[in-house]
């Protein structure tokens, strides 16, 4: 992997990407595995150094779905975009704060984009031996229909209900499985990346 | 002919003392005993997706009334006291953990208890020697599942008390997804040495007490008929094993009501919730984070939408199998 392709990377997971890079390095990854690898990698580390909340968040599939409008005629070519590269930028950000849409994509593929649609009650077929799943599930062109709060609201509120059915599951599980208190355990680790739990500490 | 006597007679005598001890399986229903008998005190690690925190435990059993507290000695002071089947818990601020503590009154652990033999039906028992866990000897026990259905588990076991020191649930890959393992601990105490009031640091925070209600139907939204208002659905699919652990209809605010079921083959457990579609559930999708994962599946049944989650400690794929074999029922 070239050190370019590691830069885009790094700046796509940044938030720091433009509309072109997001898509170039988008259409890489659906062709290396090897660069998927190296996505995931770097998501787990980030997540794993910031102990962010991320590692509990759903992928928000109909959130990402709702965010990112299928149809990528909105991008521009190349000779366009270097043409005017600050004004293609700015309306990126401003609309989507770059950031947050950044994350929703990067989530849906540090989770191997293991989405299924809301409607067709369908399951992939190939999950079992899915292990690196395709890309093409990852239109970046973004509808201004939703609005990063809305994401962020939309955010909390998942973290907050995952949380209640982990706490249920988890005082089953320690009144049914072998292992004593140790459920507990787990319940309370998540309890603590909860947002709430931030504010509580302060 | 002399020295293939003595490799014998060496042969026999090393043998002895194994045949002296008990089966894994035995080890693992005394594991579940000693956990509940026992009366222990300690400190334990607690390892997940990355982060590791310290925990202290201490349990009493006595007079048949099992009496337990587990603190966190990292972070927001966060306490769970459990006196016989009251649970409480303490934390700051706003927090509260809030359990139900629906499961009627029994044994603890007594699908466990119950199951232990089948446990060779999908999981091989073998023993790996001896180990040391926090000053204490132990026999280490791996039990690695037969498919792909499940994690393994790695187990250190007192090797006196048979109470767990260590474990380590482990992928398909050998890859540690949770680690559980005490750093020091003292067991067989008498009662009174086992410290078990809550800490003053909580004092002040807010107090959580959790009782088994005293009509579960008053809270639990069933109809004039008795029966459930919430949704009747069955798995058409689960990895073979587990069973039915504990079931009950639970009401969510006004407009939601929904069940769960939680099954366990005594290892491991996940927990299916099945809601009607309402304000706020989850968007469909899988979420993971070390040994738990979390299934959400929106499926359409009789013209109504209903929201399936299945949350447990297997892998995405069991779960996401089993959120697929959910079938619900007019």
């Amino acid at each position: 992997m070239s050190e370019k392709t590691r830069e885009a990377i790094s700046a796509l997971m940044d938030g720091e990407a433009d509309e072109l890079e997001v898509h170039r390095t988008l259409n890489q990854l659906k062709d290396s595995p090897e660069l998927r690898e190296q996505w995931q990698r770097y998501h787990l580390m980030g997540a794993v150094l910031k102990e962010e909340a991320g590692a509990i968040n759903l992928n928000l599939a109909d959130a990402v779905a709702a965010a990112i409008d299928e149809d990528n005629s909105d991008i521009r070519s190349p000779v366009e975009h270097s043409s005017a590269p600050v004004v293609v930028r700015s309306p990126w950000y401003s609309r989507f704060a770059g950031g947050a849409v950044a994350a929703s994509v990067a989530l849906a593929v540090v989770l191997g984009f293991q989405q299924f649609n809301s409607g067709s009650g369908e399951l992939p077929t190939q999950l079992v031996q899915n292990t690196s799943p395709s890309v093409q599930a990852m239109p970046v062109a973004v509808t201004p229909a939703v609005s990063p709060v809305q994401n962020t609201q939309q955010l909390a509120a998942t973290q907050e209900k995952l949380q209640q059915y982990l706490l249920e599951h988890a005082e089953h599980a320690a009144l049914n499985t072998s292992r004593g208190m140790m459920p507990f355990a787990r319940v309370a680790s998540f309890e603590q990346d909860s947002p709430m739990k931030e504010g509580a500490r302060k | 002919m002399a020295k293939l006597g003595l490799s014998l007679g060496l042969g026999i005598l090393l043998s002895l003392p194994v045949l002296a001890e008990m089966s894994p399986q035995q080890q693992l229903v005394s594991m579940s005993h000693a956990f509940k008998e026992q009366n222990y005190q300690g400190i334990f690690i607690y390892g997940q997706a990355g982060k590791v925190e310290s925990l202290s435990i201490a349990h009493v059993m006595e007079s048949g009334i099992e009496r337990e507290r587990l603190v966190h000695l990292d972070g927001p002071v966060r306490e769970i006291v459990r006196n016989g089947h009251s649970v409480t818990c303490v934390h700051p601020g706003d927090q509260i953990l809030r359990l139900e503590h629906s499961i009627p009154a029994g044994p603890f652990a007594q699908v466990f208890n119950k199951d232990v033999a089948k446990l060779s039906g999908f999981y091989n028992l073998q023993p790996k020697g001896l180990g040391r866990v926090a000053g204490h000897m132990a026999n280490v026990l791996y039990i690695i599942p037969k498919d792909a259905y499940r994690y393994g588990y790695r187990l250190w076991l007192d090797k006196e008390s048979n109470l767990l020191l260590k474990s380590e649930m482990v992928d398909q890959s050998g890859r540690i997804l949770e680690r559980f393992q005490f750093t020091q601990l003292d067991i067989g105490l008498k009662a009174e040495d086992v410290v078990l009031q809550a800490s003053p640091l909580t004092k002040g925070h807010q107090v959580a007490q959790h009782h088994v209600p005293a009509s579960a139907n008053a809270v639990t939204g069933k109809t004039a008929t008795g029966k459930p208002a919430g949704l009747s659905w069955h798995l058409a699919w689960m990895p073979k094993g587990y069973t039915k652990a504990s079931q009950e209809n639970r009401y969510l605010g006004q407009q939601q009501s929904g069940k769960k079921q939680m099954y366990t083959d005594g290892m491991s457990a996940f927990t299916v919730f099945v809601e009607k579609r309402g304000q706020g559930n989850l968007p469909a999708g899988i979420s993971r984070r070390g040994a738990t994962v979390a299934v959400v599946r929106h499926s359409q049944f009789n013209g109504g939408q209903q929201v399936i989650t299945v949350v447990g400690e297997v892998p995405s794929m069991t779960a996401e199998k089993i959120a697929a074999s959910v079938q619900l029922m007019p």
